[in-house]
């Protein structure tokens, strides 16, 4: 997402325009929400901070949708373009949610699958934006991917691919441009006096027995680890490397998966040594 | 000059680059880890010749970057939130010493609970120790304030640390355009360090003993500090002149907007006064005489300054980024002070932005509003803490996850 954003200010900035842009992360984890703000203006930009109204919102997991504390439709108001990557057709992701606004979609993780070998949609997920907001021309996007890949670290035929995928969202997006107006939430807030509460409950503990098994990170994956029992020799490496703790024993020492915490990193795939364990993509992923 | 999309760590790390430091003591912190990744980076490639180490704590760290600066190295250093806190000790000794040597705050709200973004109760926790404080804005300003920062504390007339403070987010890692100065032009402004009195080498050892007991002589010598601190509003002044001369860009112990004809005056610091700006541009665009001031030099404390482009006006409302615990805004009681006796302008103390609130809308008009009524019935010292029926609403549900009730008399959901 940060890269994502990181290119297409460079594409505005490279055609000339004043850009800023802004990652926002809480404590880094794999499959943690992150949020990308990008500034485009014809004149220097004195606003900062993550953008609250949004005149486009570029979503790369349309999952998010549903887990409320994303909050990803906050401040999203009618006249914005929703640029959704995801298997799912828009039109149904928008019944499904009610999301507002003009919404397009693409499969971008299949096309990053296909090309790339691995479900990192950065460069085709600006590419699309870049082109159905017509904020750059392709010689423009290229260079500003080719600058942001390569001081990634992203070089060689790897950064070909890349510029190859990104051509294909770049041409598969259709042209809509940002609304016409800037576009605004309607739900106003009102201001309020904070209330004081009792000393003893304004501490910001919890204190309660652990609970962080109440909590399902299954919508982090992209892939899923599945087990043949069949090739399965029972010698307990996916139970002993999981990080997550994710993979159980039976009493005969036969492996499961517990599917809700699960996160997909694949360690078991990597490690079983005999190739019992394969990666099946998450349906939506 | 290039012209070059750069987040605040990166401008802060160019204006080390560009001041030619020797010396980079170092301990990792986000959302400062970028600035010394950046000049480790620049280091190993050959293309800055300092030395970069890696110390235990933020604590040993100032204590290196002092004892290299006692030795007329060119020292720069950076930290944030708990690792400033952590370093407070010898941010005192430090100045105490005499040595000028640049810090980078990038600013972050302090523990507990537990934030990685920005407010300023991190860096107004050293405003007492001796360090000038330059808050910077932009990412420009952050890099030409690292440049003006070495000059400054260079001074002969000055020879104390600065510290420059950017925040957390919303400048370290957002970018925006910066020109990044020619090196012949940053060495023209600033030329090598060469200390007269403070030279170390093989064959010029020396001990600096820091050392004086009893009440009239340490009085003496802390007061000479301060003296040091208020000439160097004088220095900036002329430093900031020379440096619009040579970069084209003019920087202000404090800067102000709209203030010609402005009535009302709203005082913001560091990057969400950018936010500040966009709102008071928009309620003059609707009629209304408002302006904004920016405290930028925030040690010194510019209170002549403050004091002319403030005195007369209707209502004055300073909106403090931190909280003094049991008091409220830190600058709003700087301010005040400041500015008291006849003539005083009404005054009111907001406070936004903990640990790196938004913002809502509608809250400048509201501020405002706050403004006028102060003008009426006189201001208060008491501190207004900018919240929201939707903030009170989502910690009612926070609460409600961690099991706490969340009664309908503290509910308060309008």
């Amino acid at each position: 997402m940060k890269l994502a954003s990181r290119v297409i200010s460079r594409s505005a900035f490279l055609s000339g325009a004043w850009v800023q842009d802004s990652p926002l992360y809480g404590a880094e984890r794999r499959g943690a929400p992150v949020v990308a703000s990008v500034r485009i203006a014809e004149e220097p930009i004195v606003e900062r901070g993550t953008i609250g109204e949004p005149d486009a919102l570029l979503v790369l997991d349309a999952s998010l949708f549903g887990q409320a504390e994303a909050a990803v439709l906050e401040g999203v108001g009618p006249e914005a373009v929703l640029l959704l990557n995801a298997a799912e057709p828009a039109d149904s992701l928008q019944r499904r949610f009610a999301l507002p606004g003009r919404v397009l979609g693409a499969d971008l993780s299949s096309l990053a699958l296909e090309i790339l070998g691995s479900a990192t949609p950065s460069a085709p997920a600006a590419a699309f934006a870049v082109r159905a907001l017509a904020i750059a021309s392709w010689e423009a996007l290229e260079a500003a991917l080719r600058q942001e890949l390569t001081e990634v670290g992203i070089e060689g035929p790897r950064l070909e691919q890349n510029v190859v995928c990104a051509r294909r969202a770049f041409d598969q997006a259709p042209v809509v441009g940002f609304p016409p107006q800037r576009a605004r939430a309607s739900a106003a807030s009102r201001p309020m006096v904070v209330p004081r509460l009792p000393a003893r409950e304004a501490a910001p503990s919890i204190l309660a027995p652990g609970n962080t098994e109440r909590r399902s990170t299954a919508g982090w994956r992209v892939f899923r680890p599945e087990i043949d029992l069949a090739r399965c020799t029972r010698c307990a490496l996916c139970f002993a490397l999981c990080p997550e703790g994710a993979i159980r024993l039976a009493a005969d020492a036969t492996p499961w998966i517990d599917s809700v915490h699960c996160k997909g990193c694949l360690v078991c795939v990597h490690e079983c040594p005999t190739g019992a364990i394969v990666a099946v993509r998450e349906a939506g992923a | 000059m290039t012209r070059e999309l750069l987040t605040g760590n990166a401008a802060a790390a160019w204006g080390a680059r560009l001041a030619d430091v020797d010396y980079v003591p170092a301990y990792p912190i986000t959302p400062q880890t970028e600035i010394i990744e950046t000049l480790a980076r620049w280091i190993g490639e050959g293309s800055l010749a300092a030395r970069l180490v890696t110390l235990d704590s933020e604590h040993s760290m100032l204590t290196a970057a002092g004892a290299a600066a006692a030795t007329g190295a060119r020292v720069f250093t950076a930290t944030s939130s708990q690792g400033l806190l952590y370093a407070l000790e010898m941010l005192y000794s430090v100045a105490g010493w005499r040595v000028p040597l640049v810090l980078v705050n990038v600013s972050r709200g302090v523990s507990a609970p537990i934030t990685l973004e920005p407010d300023h109760d991190d860096v107004l926790a050293a405003r007492d120790c001796g360090f000038l404080q330059i808050h910077a804005a932009t990412a420009q300003e952050v890099l030409d304030s690292v440049l003006l920062a070495h000059r400054l504390a260079e001074d002969p007339d000055v020879l104390l640390p600065v510290l420059v403070n950017l925040d957390g987010f919303h400048l370290s890692f957002t970018r925006e355009p910066v020109e990044i100065p020619d090196v012949a032009a940053a060495r023209a402004f600033l030329p090598p360090y060469a200390p007269e009195h403070a030279r170390f080498g093989a064959s010029h050892a020396m001990a600096q003993g820091v050392a004086v007991l009893g009440g009239s002589a340490y009085s003496f010598f802390r007061y000479q500090m301060h003296l040091a601190a208020e000439a160097a509003l004088e220095r900036h002044e002329a430093l900031a002149a020379e440096f619009a001369e040579r970069f084209g860009r003019r920087y202000g112990l404090l800067e102000a907007h709209h203030l010609d004809d402005a009535e009302h005056v709203l005082v913001m610091s560091n990057s969400m006064s950018g936010v500040g700006l966009a709102e008071v541009e928009r309620l003059r665009a609707a009629g209304q005489r408002v302006g904004l001031l920016r405290l930028r030099v925030i040690r010194p404390f510019p209170q002549q300054e403050l004091r002319r482009l403030l005195g007369g006006r209707r209502a004055v409302g300073v909106i403090d980024q931190n909280l003094s615990i049991g008091k409220g805004g830190i600058l709003f009681a700087e301010v005040a002070s400041a500015l008291a006796g006849p003539g005083a302008p009404a005054l009111c103390s907001f406070v936004s932005g903990l640990g790196g609130r938004r913002f809502q809308a509608g809250e400048f008009d509201r501020m405002l509003e706050s403004l006028r009524r102060a003008e009426r019935e006189g201001g208060s010292p008491e501190p207004e803490l900018l919240w929201t029926d939707t903030e009170q609403r989502r910690i009612g549900e926070l609460l409600r996850v961690a099991g706490r009730g969340f009664g309908e008399e503290t509910g308060g959901a309008a």
